[in-house]
């Protein structure tokens, strides 16, 4: 019996602790698990400290010069920026692109330092819309808790418009600590607005 | 090895968090009393979530969704009042705790402390409650709080000529049943 024991004793311990390593690095838990969440203070807005990290590890390599984990820098240039980025123009071809949540934070993060000269943008593809794998990453943090199917495409454009309104008066994500940052809310929007031909 | 697989896979289960159980059809009622008229709507759409492992408790009603037995105060709720196209929904954010949950488990109603911010006309205010619980034997959970709220503390300003009939301050009854979703954080 003790010998059964013992290997499940370190199965579990080993899982804990791949687990604890997991979550002490962002990449790889993101990777790895899916996990696809943009952290943001209680007021929804992204701090600097989310930024940064992305800035080190996705621009810095090649605009150390310029600073690019500054955030005074950075502000000077917001629109510029977000159109690099939510684009895909940057990173440039070759260098390791951002990942997705890595994308919406830097462009939330963006965005709110210049709200009324810039406002949320979607995070749109070549042609200028919305996919739908975007739409997936929002719901599957801010809805599927409670709307499991509303991960299902078919299933959300049915109610388009009903969701845009719950999304448009804050109605809807319901848990008030997580609320859509603002690009969510315009990649959300957007898409809805596109599945009612509008 | 299937036996090793099986516990493995109930460890992991083990490390995701328990979803909020939630509710959909939630009961919300304010009145008020004066010697002239009393005022009485209530709202059976409100939705919330309740995190029994954190406490965590969310509300949020659309204030166009409270009915009142007048329609004419209803109209006046919303365009004079609560001025429904500017804020367009209520809420409330914050904890439930205090409460013995073996009792509860058991089929207990048992008593409990709210705290929590509520937002109303755009004003967000504290306030610190009681309320109780109840849990059935299919997991649901029954929740039930009456306080009181003062409509000016929320900035909802009542011409003078009213006061006689719109007290400022209000009873609010809340009653949900929340439900497990079933689903994992």
């Amino acid at each position: 019996m003790k010998k059964r024991i013992l290997p499940l004793l370190l199965l579990g311990g080993a899982i804990a602790g791949t687990m604890a390593i997991l979550t002490s690095c962002g990449d790889s838990i993101e990777s790895l698990t899916g996990s696809n969440q943009v952290v943001t203070d209680a007021s929804g807005r992204v701090e600097f400290s989310q930024v940064q990290p992305i800035l080190n590890q996705k621009c810095m390599p090649c605009h150390a010069d310029d600073n690019y984990n500054d955030s005074a820098i950075l502000a000077q240039g917001v629109s510029t920026f977000v159109t690099a980025v939510s684009s895909g123009a940057m990173p440039a071809p070759g260098a390791a692109p951002l990942s997705a949540v890595q994308k919406a934070t830097l462009l939330s993060w963006l965005q709110s330092l210049a709200p009324s000269a810039a406002p949320p943008q979607p995070i749109v593809d070549a042609a200028g819309r919305v996919e739908f794998s975007q739409v997936v990453l929002i719901t599957r943090e801010k809805c599927a808790i409670c709307h499991g199917s509303y991960t299902d495409s078919a299933k959300l454009s049915s109610s388009a418009a009903s969701v845009e309104n719950a999304v448009q008066i804050g109605y809807m994500p319901l848990d008030g600590s997580a609320p859509l940052t603002p690009v969510e809310k315009a990649t959300l929007v957007t898409w809805l607005n596109q599945e009612q031909g509008l | 090895m299937k036996k090793t697989m099986l516990i493995a896979a109930l460890a992991l289960l083990g490390t995701a968090q328990a979803a909020p159980m939630i509710a959909t059809n939630g009961y919300v009622r304010f009145f008020s009393v004066t010697k002239m008229e009393n005022i009485e709507g209530v709202c059976q759409t409100a939705v919330s979530s309740l995190d029994l492992e954190t406490g965590k408790i969310a509300i949020k009603s659309r204030n166009t969704t409270f009915v009142f037995p007048d329609k004419l105060m209803q109209e006046h709720f919303n365009e004079n009042y609560m001025e429904s196209d500017k804020y367009p929904v209520s809420s409330f954010s914050g904890t439930v705790s205090g409460f013995d949950r073996d009792a509860l488990d058991q089929g207990k109603k048992v008593a409990a402390v709210i705290d929590g911010d509520l937002d109303v006309h755009g004003i967000t205010k504290h306030y610190h409650t009681q309320g109780s619980l109840l849990k059935a034997a299919d997991g649901a959970v029954a929740g039930e709080t009456l306080f009181h709220v003062k409509i000016s503390d929320h900035g909802i300003k009542v011409p003078s000529i009213l006061t006689a009939t719109i007290a400022d301050s209000m009873e609010l009854t809340a009653r949900f049943t929340w439900r497990p979703t079933g689903k994992a954080k």
